[in-house]
């Protein structure tokens, strides 16, 4: 290249540079530093790669359920004893489970408890039907759209295979035999607690907000609960402040996130919005109240 | 198409056939079995007998020919299994029976089995011959309630037996002992179950008695009888030999009824045995099995009736070997000296596991005198040593070959095993060792006089068990130290003398392994006497004691010129003077404020002087060596008693002072040892003051702190040593490196001491610079080196205090000054710094740079917001890239390409995900755009493989030039991956193809070609994994997520074929050194097959997920059409070819899918459809093949 059309260029080049980092460094918010794009890409080839064997070696629905069933019973998170408040709290997430499972693609026997914890701000499912929500999550609501709409996010998990192509995958990584008794043993309850991949995450937002409006809910319960979702993962979040604090936490999240990515609560909230453009629900604001209504007599509920 | 015919051939004419027939039979049997349920037991019996004749006849009339005689004897073995199943089910299977009489039952079935055999002895058949007979043996197990049924057994017995003698078929043979055994045995367990008789008398044991030993007689009279013609042929009647009498034994015993006369059945059977033997004495194999048989089970008879407490089964045994072996001997026969040799070893094992281990039990109790072992032990002892040193003396000819010669020196070992065993129970306490002492002494002067290496082994085994017994008893270690034990004094005086008899007369020869013995023997009796003197004398002496022992020994040594004493000698002075540094450890006992010890310890150096004195007066080689070894103890003593004697702070000052004393003896005495001893004084004197002096923070004088002057004394004394104390010539430079690194080492670290904080790198770093510019000046070797690693101190703590350290300077930063100033000297130092020129021409001095620009990088990390932090490594790479191509310095290009790398991989971990979804002018565009520009300005200035400039660096030899606008391409592709929502990341990418390959057109770059090839297969990937089957099960998706997506990606990948056609060929190839590169090379010269076959089938993949399963074939038709119409647009054969292939798969789909969809509805119809789909297929295939060549 000729030096008469390099020197010019070259300096052009330093003042782009320059000028990105004098923007780079004006920015108030302090971008994270994170392995999230390779875990990103990793997790994208993990799942794309899957896929199609999933696809071919479907279990039966049949088998789904009884894997489902094995596994309840393997937590043994059913049986616990339950205050008043609790029984009539869990009775309410089943009359709101019931009405949205009606709109599932696939018909399961899907059944909504409730964790007694109120230290617990999660919800899973487990293949074949079993919906669970944390006491301490549903502490968070104030309407009976939001309650829907986690409730129809985690239908969604079962209702799109997620729930038992997990299963699947992790009976290939373990060699597992799904039919032996003892197997599924090697399930963790916290491989159902984590959460799945993105796609499968946002996913289950979108049909999630399509079932919770078939069932005759807002879709801004949806956009209320991701709205607490985002505010937890700011405040729970730590950002690194130096390179070295930069490299252990790169090193903490490829120990504890490898082949797991979570879409951020950002993302999930721009494709509800986006999604409510779409469809033109922006109408549908109007909300039902979180309501439990019950009376005790000599600690026996009598009526609600 | 060969290969094709071929298989189908094959496949046609002889699996397919093969598996024809098989299957036919099957689905004749299967079909039989289902109808058959209809019909009554004789019906089920005559319609197997006739399919049973048809395999017979079939296979008889297929074995006539030769193509398929395989085939037919195996319709015959059916066919006669079958017909024997028949026959066996008309009585035993409920379902089937038509007989009822057993015995008429098993009448036929050995017609039948005597029929097979005389049928299949036609063939010459052993194998169907056997298996007639053992379904014969079979059936007789099975039908038979009574002994009497049983003599069928015989009968077959003898039948095969008649034709094993006729035909020669041993192996039968062996077949039939097993199976006439087994099914007597099977017989006795159906009568007195799992356990057998155990003493219990049953009605049938006479008869079974009398038919077991008739089948052994049948079979020994076939052994006996026979004329084996080959060595197979008489090991295989071995095995039925050992195998009749073995299976006689075991079935006999499971029958007993009196266990107690057992040992005349092993009398008798073991005479009988033993004069057959003599019947085959032609027969040598035989005769050696029988008389071992025989032998054997006499031997056998002996613990059969006579074990148990107090009995003599090892004396009788004892007999028995000597007279076989006596026998052996006499009639020259040397099965029997054998025989003996090896009962010998069973009286051992004998001995072994009952009297010794009965003794040993008794001696774990008591320690009392045991006459009677000790007779019955010296008794075997003196037969074994009989046997080996008598026998084997008087008729040596008999004993020269393998084993003999090996079992008589076994006998050896055993005597002297027996001996040992008599020794202990003969004597006890403290006597014991001395018994054994004498034995060996014995075993010692026997063994010098027959000069046996066997003896010298045995001898040195009780020398072992002296040692042992010794240890444990006779030192009397449970004593105190210094206590007198009377019998101690005097039973080890005993043992030390036995050694050194046994010395004396143990070595048999001049060689190094005789040696080695007499000097192990002549060791225990040092030992013992040393051990005496240990535990006799008190702490105080004993340093005295040992050191005069070793003066002694020395002595000694010397008078009886036996050299290996002089060894005893140094190992009594490494306990003196370990007995010196180990006493007082409490410091107890001084004279005049000196400690005592120290003061013994000069007996000890004084010793140590003499014995060196005294080497230096004879010649041996080991001397030497022996004069070092003393000098350098007294010297470490020396250093200990200094240790001692001075004040903490002033014991490195004293040791170098020593170090410097040596140094000057040693250049008035001449004597390099000295040399080499103040060399380690003073690196003591440098470990001490590294350990000691840098607390020493007192003032001692005028503000000078006691560490400064002592370490400075010190720093003072080790360059006067490395200058000064060199021991050789060729170890100078070392001394001189390691005393001149201890000083300037010394110093560094005082400079640590007085000014711990931000400024020690940038001091270091400043020292470094002034050690390279001395070194410039005086051209001294080390200085360079100390030079190097001063500045990796600096580099280090630059690296880890520095770039962490928040404090400021007059409100600058000092991290940014000292790394600044640090980074400053090391460019400097790349230029002054003095090193080897082979070492400069590799631009090692470079190092410097690079740690330069390391730690400025560094300091940009951490200065700059990590969103900038890419940008500015890029930016920095730039500068170093325009300053090594401007000065034409190729390290600082590589270090740009570092920092380029290094930005490149930072944006994958902040760049790629900041900003937010949707945003499109967002934080990642505005700062990876810079980079992809700083990557592709770099790329265009660098050399390609076809330019001649550049030629000072590996820049092209690395292909730098590839990597940078990779980097450029690939920071691209990932920017479009996380700019663009998930689903549309694949038409990104195929727009990016369609600009790479626009590039390479109109730039002229053969890299953006391949690049978009690349790209190319990315894009297909993605399409097919994430676009179709990674997308969601319900959720069908609109318009733009059903074809839109997808579609402008495989029509922008099919535009890109407008820069591939005119590319083809024109691109140079990536050369044809590998298989790989070579098909790399064809792929990258013809790239719009890549192009058009990517999209083709990124399209065909988006139909067959996409579309309704009515609707796939008829769209696959439709693309096969239509690439049929654009290869006819563009003359492209290949393309032609997919187009026919898609059309011909749609056949093949429709087919093998209708087939299979059939199959749940209806399975018989769907089965006969597939065969006739697959004739069709074949007739078509067929029909139809000249054509299809001819068309492809």
């Amino acid at each position: 290249m000729r030096r008469a059309i390099l020197f010019p260029l070259f300096f052009v080049v330093i003042a782009v540079s320059a000028a990105a980092i004098y923007f780079a460094q004006r920015q108030q918010k302090t971008n994270h530093v994170s392995a999230n794009a390779i875990v990103d890409l990793a997790a994208d080839a993990q799942r794309d790669l899957t896929r199609a064997p999933m696809r071919l070696t479907r279990l039966s629905d049949q088998e789904e359920i009884a894997i489902g069933q094995r596994l309840q019973a393997q937590y043994a998170l059913l049986g616990k004893e339950m205050s008043p408040k609790e029984q009539v709290l869990q009775e309410y997430v089943r009359q709101v489970g019931a009405k949205l499972a009606i709109h599932a693609h696939r018909p399961m026997p899907y059944e909504f408890h409730i964790i007694p914890n109120k230290n617990m701000l999660n919800a899973f499912a487990l293949p074949g039907g079993p919906v669970y929500i944390g006491e301490g999550l549903t502490d968070l609501m104030l309407t009976e759209d939001e309650l829907a709409s986690v409730l129809a996010h985690e239908v969604e998990h079962i209702d799109h295979y997620h729930a038992v192509e997990r299963v699947q995958i992790e009976a290939q990584l373990k060699h597992l035999n799904l039919e032996a008794v003892g197997d599924l043993v090697q399930l963790p309850l916290s491989l159902w607690e984590a959460g799945y991949h993105k796609d499968e995450e946002l996913e289950a937002d979108r049909e999630g907000l399509f079932l919770a409006v078939a069932a005759g809910y807002s879709p801004y319960g949806a956009v209320k609960m991701m709205e607490k979702f985002a505010k937890l993962d700011k405040e729970y979040i730590i950002h690194a402040e130096t390179p070295e604090e930069e490299l252990s936490e790169l090193a903490i999240q490829s120990l504890q996130g490898y082949f797991r990515t979570h879409p951020t609560p950002s993302d999930r909230l721009d494709q509800a919005n986006r999604i409510i453009a779409e469809q033109h629900w922006e109408t549908r604001t109007e909300q039902k109240p979180f309501h439990l209504e019950y009376e005790l007599h000599n600690g026996e509920i009598v009526s609600k | 198409m060969k290969k094709v015919s071929a298989f189908e051939e094959a496949l046609g004419t002889n699996w397919l056939q093969k598996l024809g027939i098989v299957l036919l039979v099957l689905g004749v049997a299967s079909f039989g079995i289902y109808e058959l349920a209809a019909l009554g037991s004789f019906g089920k019996v005559i319609v197997l007998y006739l399919a049973a004749a048809v395999l017979l006849g079939g296979g008889i009339y297929l074995e006539k020919r030769e193509r398929y005689q395989l085939l037919g004897r195996t319709g015959i073995g059916g066919g006669w299994a079958l017909f024997f199943f028949t026959t066996f089910a008309m009585y035993y299977v409920p379902s089937m029976r038509v007989l009822h009489s057993a015995v008429l039952d098993s009448v036929l079935m050995l017609l039948v089995a005597v029929a097979m055999a005389a049928h299949t002895l036609r063939y010459r058949s052993q194998l169907v011959t056997g298996l007639a007979f053992l379904l014969g043996y079979s059936t007789v197990a099975l039908s038979q309630d009574t002994v009497y049924s049983l003599s069928a057994g015989v009968i077959l017995a003898i039948g095969l037996v008649t034709i094993v003698l006729k035909m020669r078929w041993y192996q039968l043979e062996v077949f039939g002992i097993l199976s006439g055994y087994l099914n007597h045995l099977y017989w006795l367990y159906r009568i007195l179950g799992i356990e057998g008789a155990r003493g219990r008398h049953f009605p049938e044991y006479t008869a079974s008695t009398a038919l077991l030993f008739f089948y052994w007689l049948v079979f020994r009279i076939s052994y006996l009888w026979r004329k084996p013609n080959t060595v197979q042929e008489e090991h295989t009647s071995t095995i039925a030999a050992i195998l009749n009498s073995t299976l006689l034994l075991a079935t006999l015993r499971f029958q007993s009824v009196h266990p107690e006369l057992a040992y005349i059945a092993l009398v008798a059977v073991g005479a009988v045995e033993l004069a057959f033997s003599q019947i085959v004495k032609h027969r040598r194999e035989a005769f050696v099995v029988l008389t071992v048989i025989g032998a054997t089970l006499l031997l056998a008879a002996a613990p059969a009736h006579y074990a148990g407490p107090g009995n003599d089964v090892a004396i009788l045994w004892l007999v028995g070997a000597e007279v076989f072996l006596l026998t052996g001997v006499l009639v020259k026969e040397v099965v029997f000296r054998r025989i003996g040799l090896l009962t010998g070893i069973l009286v051992a094992a004998w001995l072994a596991y009952f009297d010794l281990r009965s003794l040993m039990t008794t001696r774990s109790a008591s320690e009392t005198t045991l006459l009677w072992a000790a007779t019955l032990f010296g008794t075997c002892a003196v037969a074994f040593y009989l046997n080996a040193l008598g026998i084997a003396h008087k008729w040596k000819e008999f004993f020269e070959l393998s084993p003999d010669g090996e079992l008589l020196t076994t006998h050896s070992y055993l005597g002297a095993l027996c001996a040992a065993a008599a020794a202990w129970a003969c004597f006890t306490h403290d006597w014991t060792a001395v018994a054994f002492a004498g034995v060996m002494l014995l075993l010692a002067a026997l063994g010098k006089k027959v000069a046996s290496q066997h003896l010298q082994l045995q001898y040195l085994f009780f020398g072992t068990l002296v040692a042992g017994r010794a240890y444990a008893l006779n030192l009397h270690l449970e004593g105190t130290n210094g206590i007198h034990v009377t019998l101690r004094l005097l039973t080890l005086p005993l043992l030390a003398a036995a050694f050194y008899g046994t010395a004396k007369l143990a070595a048999l020869k001049d060689t190094t392994e005789q040696r080695f013995l007499r000097g192990l023997f002549a060791a225990a009796g040092s030992l013992t006497l040393g051990s005496l003197i240990w535990l006799e004398s008190p702490e105080l002496w004993r340093p005295v004691a040992l050191i005069a022992f070793a003066i002694v020994l020395a002595e000694a040594g010397r008078a009886l010129k036996y050299p290996v004493l002089a060894w005893h000698t140094h190992v009594a002075c490494f306990f003196a003077a370990t007995t010196v540094l180990a006493a007082d450890p409490r410091h107890l006992h001084h004279w005049h404020d000196l400690p005592v010890r120290a003061l013994s310890g000069l007996a000890v150096i004084a010793g140590f002087y003499w014995l060196a004195w005294r080497g230096t007066k004879e010649a041996d080689l080991h001397l030497p060596i022996t004069r070092a070894a003393y000098t350098w103890a007294a010297a470490a003593l020396m250093l200990w008693a200094l240790f001692d004697l001075l004040h903490a702070p002033w014991i490195a000052v004293g040791w170098i002072g020593f170090a410097v004393a040596l140094t000057l003896a040693e250049r008035w005495m001449k004597y390099e040892q000295l040399a080499w001893q103040a060399n380690v004084v003073a690196l003591c004197a440098t470990l001490r003051a590294i350990e000691a002096n840098y607390e020493l923070t007192q003032t001692l004088w005028a503000g000078i702190s006691l560490r400064v002057v002592t370490i400075s004394l010190v720093a003072a004394g080790l360059y006067f040593v490395s200058r000064k104390a060199s021991p050789a010539d060729d170890v100078r430079r070392i001394t001189t490196f390691v005393h001149s690194f201890s000083a300037t080492g010394l110093l560094a670290a005082l400079m640590f001491y007085e000014a711990p904080n931000g400024w020690l790198a940038p001091l270091w770093a400043g020292f470094a610079l002034a050690l390279a510019l001395v070194d410039r000046k005086w051209n001294s070797e080390e200085l360079p080196w100390q030079a190097h690693i001063l500045s990796l101190l600096a580099f280090a703590r630059a690296f880890t205090f520095n770039l962490q350290s928040e404090a400021t300077w007059h409100h600058w930063s000092v991290r940014l000054l000292s790394i600044a100033l640090v980074a400053v000297i090391f460019y400097a130092m790349a230029a002054v710094v003095r090193i080897p020129e082979q070492w400069k021409e590799k631009g090692l001095h470079h190092t410097y740079s690079w740690a330069a620009s390391l730690l400025a990088s560094m300091v940009l990390w951490h200065e700059l917001k990590p969103l900038g932090v890419a940008v500015g490594w890029a930016a920095f790479g730039l500068i170093l890239f325009e300053y090594g191509l401007l000065r034409k310095i190729s390290q600082f290009r590589y270090q740009a390409y570092v920092a380029l790398v290094a930005a490149f991989t930072r944006i994958f971990f902040v760049n790629l995900t900041a900003g937010q979804p949707g945003e499109f002018w967002s934080q990642r565009l505005y700062t990876i755009l810079p980079l992809v520009l700083i990557f592709f300005f770099v790329y265009a200035q660098l050399p390609g493989e076809s330019d001649k400039e550049g030629e000072d660096g590996h820049d092209r030899e690395w292909h730098i030039d590839v990597i940078v606008g990779c980097l450029g391409t690939t920071a691209v592709a990932a920017l479009l991956r996380y700019q663009f929502i998930g689903e549309w990341v694949v038409t990104a990418w195929a727009a990016l193809v369609l600009v790479l390959f626009a590039a390479a057109y109109f730039l002229r770059k053969d890299l953006f070609l391949y690049q978009g090839m690349a790209v190319t297969a990315l894009t297909f990937a993605r399409g097919v994994a994430h676009n179709l089957f990674g997308s969601s099960y319900f959720s069908e998706g609109d318009w733009k997520g059903r074809y839109v997506v997808v579609g402008a990606a495989v029509a922008l990948l099919l535009a890109s074929l407008a820069f591939a056609f005119p590319l083809r060929k024109r691109a140079a190839g990536l050369g044809s050194t590998t298989l790989t590169r070579r098909i790399l090379s064809a792929v990258a010269r013809r790239p719009e097959q890549l192009q058009f076959f990517a999209a083709v089938v990124l399209l065909w993949l988006m139909l067959t997920v996409k579309m309704n399963a009515g609707m796939k074939t008829v769209a696959w038709g439709i693309e096969g059409v239509g690439i049929i119409i654009l290869a006819l647009l563009v003359k492209e054969r290949s393309f032609r070819l997919t187009g026919l292939g898609l059309l011909l798969l749609c056949v093949a789909k429709i087919m093998a899918l209708d087939v299979w969809g059939l199959q749940a509805r209806d399975r018989y119809v769907t089965l006969i459809i597939v065969g006739s789909a697959l004739l069709l297929v074949s007739y078509l295939y067929s029909r139809y093949r000249e054509t299809i060549r001819q068309f492809l």
